[in-house]
Protein backbone atom coordinates (compact mmCIF):
# COMPACT_ATOMS: atom_id res chain seq x y z
CA UNK A 1 0.00 0.00 0.00
CA UNK A 2 3.31 2.31 1.09
CA UNK A 3 4.26 2.01 -2.51
CA UNK A 4 1.21 2.68 -4.16
CA UNK A 5 1.21 5.91 -2.28
CA UNK A 6 4.84 6.43 -3.21
CA UNK A 7 3.96 5.66 -7.15
CA UNK A 8 0.86 7.94 -6.65
CA UNK A 9 2.59 10.96 -5.21
CA UNK A 10 5.11 10.55 -7.92
CA UNK A 11 2.85 10.49 -10.88
CA UNK A 12 1.63 13.63 -9.12
CA UNK A 13 4.83 15.58 -8.79
CA UNK A 14 5.37 14.81 -12.63
CA UNK A 15 1.96 16.56 -13.72
CA UNK A 16 2.29 19.43 -11.52
CA UNK A 17 6.29 19.65 -13.22
CA UNK A 18 4.76 19.02 -16.69
CA UNK A 19 1.93 22.05 -15.71
CA UNK A 20 4.66 24.16 -14.93
CA UNK A 21 7.26 23.59 -17.29
CA UNK A 22 4.31 24.02 -20.02
CA UNK A 23 3.67 27.27 -19.20
CA UNK A 24 6.77 28.28 -21.16
CA UNK A 25 5.16 26.74 -24.45
CA UNK A 26 4.27 28.93 -26.67
CA UNK A 27 1.39 27.91 -30.23
CA UNK A 28 4.10 29.27 -32.68
CA UNK A 29 6.78 27.61 -34.49
CA UNK A 30 9.14 30.45 -34.84
CA UNK A 31 11.14 31.34 -31.90
CA UNK A 32 10.24 33.94 -29.32
CA UNK A 33 11.11 37.42 -30.61
CA UNK A 34 11.52 36.79 -34.07
CA UNK A 35 9.12 37.08 -36.88
CA UNK A 36 8.52 34.98 -40.30
CA UNK A 37 8.60 37.86 -42.29
CA UNK A 38 11.94 38.80 -40.89
CA UNK A 39 13.07 35.21 -40.86
CA UNK A 40 12.67 34.73 -44.87
CA UNK A 41 16.37 34.27 -46.37
CA UNK A 42 17.24 33.72 -50.18
CA UNK A 43 20.18 31.04 -49.86
CA UNK A 44 20.52 31.97 -53.43
CA UNK A 45 19.37 34.48 -56.55
CA UNK A 46 17.79 31.29 -57.96
CA UNK A 47 15.37 31.01 -54.90
CA UNK A 48 12.26 33.17 -54.16
CA UNK A 49 10.06 33.61 -51.12
CA UNK A 50 6.35 34.55 -50.28
CA UNK A 51 4.98 36.18 -47.40
CA UNK A 52 1.76 37.37 -45.91
CA UNK A 53 -0.71 37.33 -42.87
CA UNK A 54 -3.55 34.75 -41.93
CA UNK A 55 -6.58 37.00 -40.23
CA UNK A 56 -9.20 34.93 -38.63
CA UNK A 57 -12.25 35.90 -36.82
CA UNK A 58 -11.18 34.75 -33.54
CA UNK A 59 -7.38 34.39 -33.11
CA UNK A 60 -7.56 31.18 -31.63
CA UNK A 61 -8.89 29.54 -34.83
CA UNK A 62 -5.14 30.26 -36.31
CA UNK A 63 -3.83 27.89 -33.79
CA UNK A 64 -2.20 24.41 -34.92
CA UNK A 65 -2.49 25.92 -39.03
CA UNK A 66 -0.21 24.56 -41.93
CA UNK A 67 0.86 26.27 -44.58
CA UNK A 68 2.03 25.03 -47.69
CA UNK A 69 2.74 25.92 -51.44
CA UNK A 70 1.03 23.29 -53.59
CA UNK A 71 1.06 23.09 -57.19
CA UNK A 72 -1.48 24.62 -59.48
CA UNK A 73 -4.04 22.14 -61.32
CA UNK A 74 -6.29 23.00 -64.36
CA UNK A 75 -9.63 21.49 -64.75
CA UNK A 76 -11.54 20.70 -67.64
CA UNK A 77 -13.60 23.81 -67.51
CA UNK A 78 -10.41 25.95 -67.20
CA UNK A 79 -10.46 26.62 -63.67
CA UNK A 80 -7.71 26.50 -61.57
CA UNK A 81 -7.19 24.32 -58.60
CA UNK A 82 -4.71 23.29 -55.75
CA UNK A 83 -2.70 19.73 -55.21
CA UNK A 84 -0.65 19.03 -52.34
CA UNK A 85 1.80 16.78 -52.02
CA UNK A 86 3.47 16.66 -48.54
CA UNK A 87 6.45 15.52 -49.44
CA UNK A 88 7.49 17.90 -51.58
CA UNK A 89 5.49 20.84 -51.05
CA UNK A 90 7.43 24.06 -49.31
CA UNK A 91 6.15 24.25 -45.93
CA UNK A 92 5.54 27.70 -44.39
CA UNK A 93 6.68 29.13 -41.15
CA UNK A 94 4.33 30.19 -39.37
CA UNK A 95 3.37 32.49 -36.24
CA UNK A 96 -0.33 31.68 -34.94
CA UNK A 97 -0.09 34.51 -32.12
CA UNK A 98 0.48 37.14 -35.25
CA UNK A 99 -0.63 35.10 -38.61
CA UNK A 100 1.90 35.76 -40.30
CA UNK A 101 3.95 33.06 -42.39
CA UNK A 102 6.95 33.07 -45.21
CA UNK A 103 8.14 30.61 -47.60
CA UNK A 104 11.74 31.13 -48.12
CA UNK A 105 13.98 29.32 -50.97
CA UNK A 106 11.60 28.93 -53.40
CA UNK A 107 12.06 27.17 -56.44
CA UNK A 108 10.56 30.18 -59.25
CA UNK A 109 7.03 28.96 -60.23
CA UNK A 110 3.36 29.09 -59.70
CA UNK A 111 1.85 27.96 -56.53
CA UNK A 112 -1.52 27.70 -54.44
CA UNK A 113 -1.85 28.49 -50.67
CA UNK A 114 -3.16 25.91 -48.60
CA UNK A 115 -4.31 25.76 -45.55
CA UNK A 116 -4.08 22.85 -43.35
CA UNK A 117 -5.42 21.94 -40.25
CA UNK A 118 -4.48 18.04 -39.15
CA UNK A 119 -7.94 16.76 -37.57
CA UNK A 120 -10.35 19.01 -40.32
CA UNK A 121 -8.24 18.77 -43.75
CA UNK A 122 -7.09 21.16 -46.04
CA UNK A 123 -8.29 24.28 -48.30
CA UNK A 124 -6.46 26.25 -51.04
CA UNK A 125 -7.08 29.93 -50.94
CA UNK A 126 -9.56 30.68 -53.72
CA UNK A 127 -10.80 33.92 -55.68
CA UNK A 128 -14.60 35.12 -55.56
CA UNK A 129 -14.89 33.40 -58.74
CA UNK A 130 -14.41 29.76 -56.80
CA UNK A 131 -11.17 29.54 -58.46
CA UNK A 132 -7.57 29.11 -56.40
CA UNK A 133 -5.34 31.89 -56.49
CA UNK A 134 -2.14 31.59 -58.62
CA UNK A 135 1.04 32.53 -56.49
CA UNK A 136 3.75 33.45 -59.27
CA UNK A 137 7.26 33.07 -57.26
CA UNK A 138 10.34 34.86 -59.20
CA UNK A 139 13.69 34.69 -58.56
CA UNK A 140 15.44 36.49 -55.69
CA UNK A 141 11.84 38.59 -55.14
CA UNK A 142 9.54 38.05 -52.27
CA UNK A 143 6.47 37.60 -52.91
CA UNK A 144 3.57 39.68 -50.51
CA UNK A 145 1.05 38.06 -50.65
CA UNK A 146 -1.00 40.91 -47.55
CA UNK A 147 -3.24 39.78 -45.15
CA UNK A 148 -5.67 36.51 -46.18
CA UNK A 149 -8.72 36.73 -44.47
CA UNK A 150 -9.59 32.96 -43.91
CA UNK A 151 -12.67 32.03 -42.66
CA UNK A 152 -12.34 28.04 -41.93
CA UNK A 153 -12.77 25.13 -43.14
CA UNK B 1 22.98 -26.81 -47.41
CA UNK B 2 22.83 -23.48 -46.02
CA UNK B 3 24.29 -23.07 -42.60
CA UNK B 4 21.15 -21.68 -40.88
CA UNK B 5 23.21 -20.08 -37.78
CA UNK B 6 25.09 -18.13 -40.38
CA UNK B 7 21.85 -16.87 -42.30
CA UNK B 8 20.54 -15.78 -38.92
CA UNK B 9 23.45 -14.05 -38.01
CA UNK B 10 23.73 -12.10 -41.31
CA UNK B 11 20.02 -11.51 -40.87
CA UNK B 12 20.86 -9.75 -37.20
CA UNK B 13 23.32 -7.91 -38.13
CA UNK B 14 21.47 -7.18 -41.45
CA UNK B 15 18.51 -6.10 -39.66
CA UNK B 16 20.26 -4.17 -36.96
CA UNK B 17 22.40 -2.36 -39.81
CA UNK B 18 19.21 -1.29 -41.50
CA UNK B 19 17.21 -0.15 -38.21
CA UNK B 20 20.31 1.70 -37.45
CA UNK B 21 20.07 3.74 -40.80
CA UNK B 22 16.13 4.21 -41.04
CA UNK B 23 16.32 5.85 -37.52
CA UNK B 24 19.48 8.30 -38.51
CA UNK B 25 17.16 9.04 -41.43
CA UNK B 26 14.38 10.17 -39.41
CA UNK B 27 16.19 11.57 -36.64
CA UNK B 28 18.14 14.10 -39.38
CA UNK B 29 14.61 15.18 -40.57
CA UNK B 30 13.30 15.87 -37.41
CA UNK B 31 16.53 17.90 -36.61
CA UNK B 32 16.66 19.35 -40.00
CA UNK B 33 12.77 20.67 -39.41
CA UNK B 34 13.70 21.92 -35.63
CA UNK B 35 16.85 23.72 -37.50
CA UNK B 36 14.79 25.48 -39.93
CA UNK B 37 12.22 26.30 -37.53
CA UNK B 38 8.90 23.71 -39.03
CA UNK B 39 8.48 21.97 -36.06
CA UNK B 40 7.29 24.10 -33.08
CA UNK B 41 8.18 23.68 -29.41
CA UNK B 42 7.10 20.63 -27.25
CA UNK B 43 4.29 21.16 -25.48
CA UNK B 44 5.39 19.28 -22.11
CA UNK B 45 1.65 18.90 -21.16
CA UNK B 46 0.79 16.82 -23.42
CA UNK B 47 3.41 14.65 -23.93
CA UNK B 48 3.03 14.08 -19.95
CA UNK B 49 -0.42 12.86 -21.07
CA UNK B 50 1.58 10.86 -24.18
CA UNK B 51 3.73 8.80 -21.55
CA UNK B 52 0.68 8.22 -19.17
CA UNK B 53 -1.26 6.78 -22.44
CA UNK B 54 1.94 4.32 -23.25
CA UNK B 55 2.23 3.24 -20.20
CA UNK B 56 -1.37 2.57 -19.39
CA UNK B 57 -1.23 0.74 -22.85
CA UNK B 58 1.85 -1.50 -21.71
CA UNK B 59 -0.44 -2.09 -18.44
CA UNK B 60 -3.24 -3.54 -20.85
CA UNK B 61 -1.40 -5.56 -22.85
CA UNK B 62 0.49 -7.44 -19.57
CA UNK B 63 -3.05 -7.53 -18.46
CA UNK B 64 -3.84 -9.63 -21.38
CA UNK B 65 -1.08 -11.51 -21.53
CA UNK B 66 -2.04 -12.75 -17.65
CA UNK B 67 -5.20 -13.32 -19.20
CA UNK B 68 -4.04 -15.78 -21.76
CA UNK B 69 -2.56 -18.02 -18.76
CA UNK B 70 -5.78 -18.14 -16.44
CA UNK B 71 -7.51 -18.95 -19.23
CA UNK B 72 -5.52 -21.97 -19.85
CA UNK B 73 -5.53 -23.01 -16.04
CA UNK B 74 -2.39 -21.10 -14.96
CA UNK B 75 -2.99 -18.26 -12.15
CA UNK B 76 0.16 -15.74 -11.86
CA UNK B 77 -0.72 -12.73 -9.18
CA UNK B 78 -0.65 -9.91 -11.39
CA UNK B 79 1.70 -7.67 -9.04
CA UNK B 80 4.35 -10.36 -9.34
CA UNK B 81 4.26 -10.96 -13.45
CA UNK B 82 4.16 -6.85 -14.02
CA UNK B 83 8.07 -6.85 -13.24
CA UNK B 84 9.16 -9.84 -14.70
CA UNK B 85 7.33 -9.03 -17.79
CA UNK B 86 8.64 -5.96 -18.54
CA UNK B 87 12.25 -6.68 -17.32
CA UNK B 88 12.49 -9.70 -19.45
CA UNK B 89 10.95 -8.00 -22.33
CA UNK B 90 13.73 -5.54 -22.86
CA UNK B 91 16.13 -8.05 -24.54
CA UNK B 92 14.13 -7.18 -27.52
CA UNK B 93 16.18 -4.06 -27.95
CA UNK B 94 19.39 -6.17 -28.01
CA UNK B 95 20.29 -7.20 -31.79
CA UNK B 96 19.73 -10.84 -32.75
CA UNK B 97 17.07 -11.26 -29.45
CA UNK B 98 13.99 -11.98 -31.26
CA UNK B 99 11.08 -10.49 -29.20
CA UNK B 100 12.22 -11.08 -25.83
CA UNK B 101 10.17 -14.01 -25.66
CA UNK B 102 12.33 -16.33 -24.70
CA UNK B 103 13.68 -14.54 -21.75
CA UNK B 104 10.43 -14.27 -20.73
CA UNK B 105 10.00 -18.13 -21.51
CA UNK B 106 13.22 -18.91 -18.63
CA UNK B 107 12.40 -16.46 -16.36
CA UNK B 108 8.89 -18.08 -15.85
CA UNK B 109 10.67 -21.90 -15.82
CA UNK B 110 12.94 -20.16 -12.84
CA UNK B 111 10.22 -18.18 -10.90
CA UNK B 112 6.88 -20.36 -11.73
CA UNK B 113 8.42 -23.97 -12.59
CA UNK B 114 5.90 -23.16 -15.71
CA UNK B 115 7.55 -25.28 -18.75
CA UNK B 116 8.81 -23.86 -21.80
CA UNK B 117 6.42 -25.50 -24.10
CA UNK B 118 3.43 -23.84 -22.45
CA UNK B 119 5.16 -20.18 -21.70
CA UNK B 120 5.95 -20.40 -25.60
CA UNK B 121 2.64 -21.16 -26.28
CA UNK B 122 1.19 -18.38 -24.73
CA UNK B 123 3.37 -16.04 -26.32
CA UNK B 124 2.45 -17.84 -29.17
CA UNK B 125 -0.74 -17.27 -28.67
CA UNK B 126 0.28 -13.15 -27.24
CA UNK B 127 1.69 -13.10 -30.71
CA UNK B 128 -1.50 -13.76 -33.02
CA UNK B 129 -3.64 -11.28 -30.67
CA UNK B 130 -1.04 -8.51 -30.85
CA UNK B 131 -0.95 -9.11 -34.43
CA UNK B 132 -4.89 -9.46 -35.38
CA UNK B 133 -5.65 -6.83 -32.91
CA UNK B 134 -2.70 -4.76 -34.81
CA UNK B 135 -4.62 -5.86 -37.97
CA UNK B 136 -8.42 -5.35 -36.86
CA UNK B 137 -7.54 -1.62 -35.57
CA UNK B 138 -4.43 -1.00 -38.96
CA UNK B 139 -7.18 -2.72 -41.40
CA UNK B 140 -8.59 0.72 -41.02
CA UNK B 141 -5.73 2.58 -43.18
CA UNK B 142 -7.68 0.97 -46.29
CA UNK B 143 -10.56 2.44 -45.90
CA UNK B 144 -9.07 6.12 -45.03
CA UNK B 145 -7.30 5.16 -47.98
CA UNK B 146 -9.86 4.26 -50.26
CA UNK B 147 -13.36 5.54 -48.50
CA UNK B 148 -14.79 1.56 -49.66
CA UNK B 149 -17.26 0.98 -47.35
CA UNK B 150 -16.99 -2.70 -48.12
CA UNK B 151 -13.31 -2.56 -46.28
CA UNK B 152 -15.20 -1.55 -43.22
CA UNK B 153 -16.13 -5.43 -42.94
CA UNK B 154 -12.19 -6.52 -42.35
CA UNK B 155 -12.03 -5.71 -39.08
CA UNK B 156 -15.43 -7.12 -37.86
CA UNK B 157 -14.58 -10.40 -40.31
CA UNK B 158 -10.88 -10.92 -38.84
CA UNK B 159 -11.21 -12.26 -35.32
CA UNK B 160 -14.03 -14.80 -35.79
CA UNK B 161 -11.78 -15.57 -38.44
CA UNK B 162 -9.03 -15.97 -36.29
CA UNK B 163 -10.80 -17.98 -33.60
CA UNK B 164 -12.08 -20.39 -36.04
CA UNK B 165 -8.77 -21.13 -37.49
CA UNK B 166 -7.04 -21.29 -33.91
CA UNK B 167 -9.93 -24.17 -32.91
CA UNK B 168 -9.24 -25.91 -36.30
CA UNK B 169 -5.45 -26.05 -35.78
CA UNK B 170 -6.18 -27.49 -32.02
CA UNK B 171 -7.95 -30.36 -33.74
CA UNK B 172 -5.22 -31.15 -36.43
CA UNK B 173 -2.24 -33.67 -35.75
CA UNK B 174 -0.07 -30.72 -35.51
CA UNK B 175 -1.82 -29.09 -32.46
CA UNK B 176 -1.28 -32.59 -31.19
CA UNK B 177 1.81 -32.92 -31.56
CA UNK B 178 2.86 -29.65 -30.03
CA UNK B 179 -0.10 -30.07 -26.98
CA UNK B 180 -1.21 -27.23 -28.51
CA UNK B 181 -5.14 -28.41 -28.19
CA UNK B 182 -4.21 -30.00 -24.60
CA UNK B 183 -3.50 -26.03 -23.10
CA UNK B 184 -6.03 -25.01 -25.96
CA UNK B 185 -9.21 -24.37 -23.80
CA UNK B 186 -10.07 -21.09 -24.67
CA UNK B 187 -13.82 -20.56 -25.58
CA UNK B 188 -15.26 -17.71 -27.52
CA UNK B 189 -16.09 -15.57 -24.41
CA UNK B 190 -12.27 -16.11 -23.05
CA UNK B 191 -11.46 -15.14 -26.40
CA UNK B 192 -13.16 -12.46 -26.68
CA UNK B 193 -12.18 -10.88 -23.35
CA UNK B 194 -8.18 -11.39 -24.40
CA UNK B 195 -9.22 -9.87 -27.54
CA UNK B 196 -11.05 -6.70 -25.84
CA UNK B 197 -8.20 -6.13 -23.48
CA UNK B 198 -5.72 -6.21 -26.57
CA UNK B 199 -7.90 -4.02 -28.30
CA UNK B 200 -7.95 -1.44 -25.55
CA UNK B 201 -4.31 -1.35 -25.01
CA UNK B 202 -4.06 -0.78 -28.56
CA UNK B 203 -6.35 2.32 -28.76
CA UNK B 204 -4.46 3.76 -25.49
CA UNK B 205 -0.98 3.40 -27.78
CA UNK B 206 -3.58 5.69 -30.46
CA UNK B 207 -4.38 8.23 -28.05
CA UNK B 208 -0.71 8.37 -26.63
CA UNK B 209 0.33 9.04 -30.20
CA UNK B 210 -2.40 11.79 -30.57
CA UNK B 211 -0.95 13.54 -27.75
CA UNK B 212 2.80 13.36 -29.39
CA UNK B 213 1.10 15.20 -32.71
CA UNK B 214 -0.58 17.55 -30.24
CA UNK B 215 2.81 18.37 -28.51
CA UNK B 216 3.53 19.82 -31.70
CA UNK B 217 0.88 22.68 -30.93
CA UNK B 218 -0.43 21.59 -34.29
CA UNK B 219 -4.01 19.98 -33.23
CA UNK B 220 -6.31 22.45 -31.67
CA UNK B 221 -9.25 19.63 -31.10
CA UNK B 222 -9.79 16.16 -31.71
CA UNK B 223 -12.89 13.80 -32.90
CA UNK B 224 -13.68 10.35 -33.04
CA UNK B 225 -12.66 9.63 -36.84
CA UNK B 226 -9.31 11.48 -36.27
CA UNK B 227 -8.70 9.44 -32.89
CA UNK B 228 -9.85 5.87 -34.98
CA UNK B 229 -7.42 7.07 -38.10
CA UNK B 230 -4.42 7.78 -36.16
CA UNK B 231 -5.10 4.69 -33.88
CA UNK B 232 -5.12 2.90 -37.46
CA UNK B 233 -1.77 4.70 -38.05
CA UNK B 234 0.05 3.47 -35.20
CA UNK B 235 -1.31 -0.51 -35.37
CA UNK B 236 -0.62 -0.21 -38.96
CA UNK B 237 3.14 0.83 -38.53
CA UNK B 238 3.27 -1.38 -35.43
CA UNK B 239 2.35 -4.45 -37.70
CA UNK B 240 5.20 -3.85 -40.02
CA UNK B 241 7.73 -3.50 -37.59
CA UNK B 242 6.11 -6.77 -35.90
CA UNK B 243 6.84 -8.54 -39.53
CA UNK B 244 10.45 -7.63 -40.02
CA UNK B 245 11.10 -9.32 -37.27
CA UNK B 246 15.14 -9.46 -37.54
CA UNK B 247 15.29 -5.85 -36.76
CA UNK B 248 15.71 -5.62 -33.15
CA UNK B 249 12.17 -3.84 -31.42
CA UNK B 250 11.04 -2.76 -35.03
CA UNK B 251 12.92 0.23 -34.17
CA UNK B 252 13.74 2.49 -37.40
CA UNK B 253 11.40 0.68 -39.89
CA UNK B 254 8.30 1.47 -37.46
CA UNK B 255 9.43 5.17 -37.25
CA UNK B 256 9.67 4.82 -41.24
CA UNK B 257 5.69 3.42 -42.26
CA UNK B 258 4.77 5.91 -39.35
CA UNK B 259 6.34 9.14 -41.15
CA UNK B 260 5.00 7.92 -44.02
CA UNK B 261 1.54 7.52 -42.80
CA UNK B 262 1.44 10.76 -41.00
CA UNK B 263 2.72 12.74 -44.34
CA UNK B 264 0.44 10.83 -46.43
CA UNK B 265 -2.90 10.23 -44.57
CA UNK B 266 -2.80 13.17 -42.25
CA UNK B 267 -0.56 15.37 -44.68
CA UNK B 268 2.05 16.41 -42.38
CA UNK B 269 5.11 17.84 -43.21
CA UNK B 270 7.90 15.20 -43.56
CA UNK B 271 10.10 16.75 -40.85
CA UNK B 272 7.17 17.17 -38.54
CA UNK B 273 6.30 13.86 -39.16
CA UNK B 274 9.75 12.40 -38.50
CA UNK B 275 9.81 14.73 -35.29
CA UNK B 276 6.48 12.94 -33.87
CA UNK B 277 7.79 9.21 -34.99
CA UNK B 278 10.69 9.78 -32.94
CA UNK B 279 8.89 11.47 -29.75
CA UNK B 280 6.65 8.54 -30.10
CA UNK B 281 9.30 6.01 -30.04
CA UNK B 282 10.82 7.63 -27.17
CA UNK B 283 7.74 8.19 -25.70
CA UNK B 284 7.36 3.93 -25.50
CA UNK B 285 10.28 3.63 -24.24
CA UNK B 286 10.04 5.98 -21.13
CA UNK B 287 6.97 4.00 -20.62
CA UNK B 288 8.57 0.67 -20.28
CA UNK B 289 10.95 2.11 -17.93
CA UNK B 290 8.38 3.75 -15.85
CA UNK B 291 6.51 0.64 -15.93
CA UNK B 292 9.48 -0.83 -14.94
CA UNK B 293 10.09 0.91 -12.29
CA UNK B 294 6.40 0.87 -10.71
CA UNK B 295 6.93 -2.74 -11.10
CA UNK B 296 9.84 -2.95 -9.10
CA UNK B 297 8.07 -0.98 -5.96
CA UNK B 298 5.44 -2.80 -6.22
CA UNK B 299 6.77 -6.61 -6.75
CA UNK B 300 6.82 -8.88 -3.35
CA UNK B 301 10.54 -9.59 -2.08
CA UNK B 302 10.82 -12.85 -3.84
CA UNK B 303 13.72 -13.87 -3.26
CA UNK B 304 13.92 -16.39 -6.22
CA UNK B 305 12.60 -13.66 -8.47
CA UNK B 306 15.72 -11.29 -6.82
CA UNK B 307 17.92 -14.81 -7.46
CA UNK B 308 16.62 -14.78 -11.13
CA UNK B 309 17.65 -10.72 -12.00
CA UNK B 310 21.76 -11.38 -10.15
CA UNK B 311 21.81 -14.24 -12.54
CA UNK B 312 20.85 -12.09 -15.66
CA UNK B 313 23.13 -9.22 -14.81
Amino acid sequence: MKNIYRILSTLFLLFTLSNCTSKIDNNQNVENNSSPHDSIALSSDIFGAVKGTIQTEEPTDRIGLILYLGEVITDSNGMFGGFLNPETAPVAIYDSTSGEFAFSNVQPGEYSLIIHEVVLGGQALMDENGSVVIILVEQGLITDLGIISFTGF
Amino acid sequence: MIDKKKVRSLLQIAGSIIGLILIMIQIKNGILGFKENQVGFLNVRYLFFSLLFATIALFFQILGWNKIFSFIGINLPLRKVLFGYTFTFLPRYIPGTIWGYLTRSEWLLKIYDIPYKTSIFVSFMEMIIIFITNLVLGSFIFYYSTKNLLLLLIPIILPFFTFILIKYLSTRPIGNKYVINNYLRLNFSSWSIIFFIFIISWIFYGIGLIFSISSFSIVEKIDLNFVLLVTSINSFSWIIGFIVFFIPAGIGIRETILNYLLINLLFLPVNLSSSIAITNRIITLFAELILLICSYFLKPNNPNLNGFLKSNN
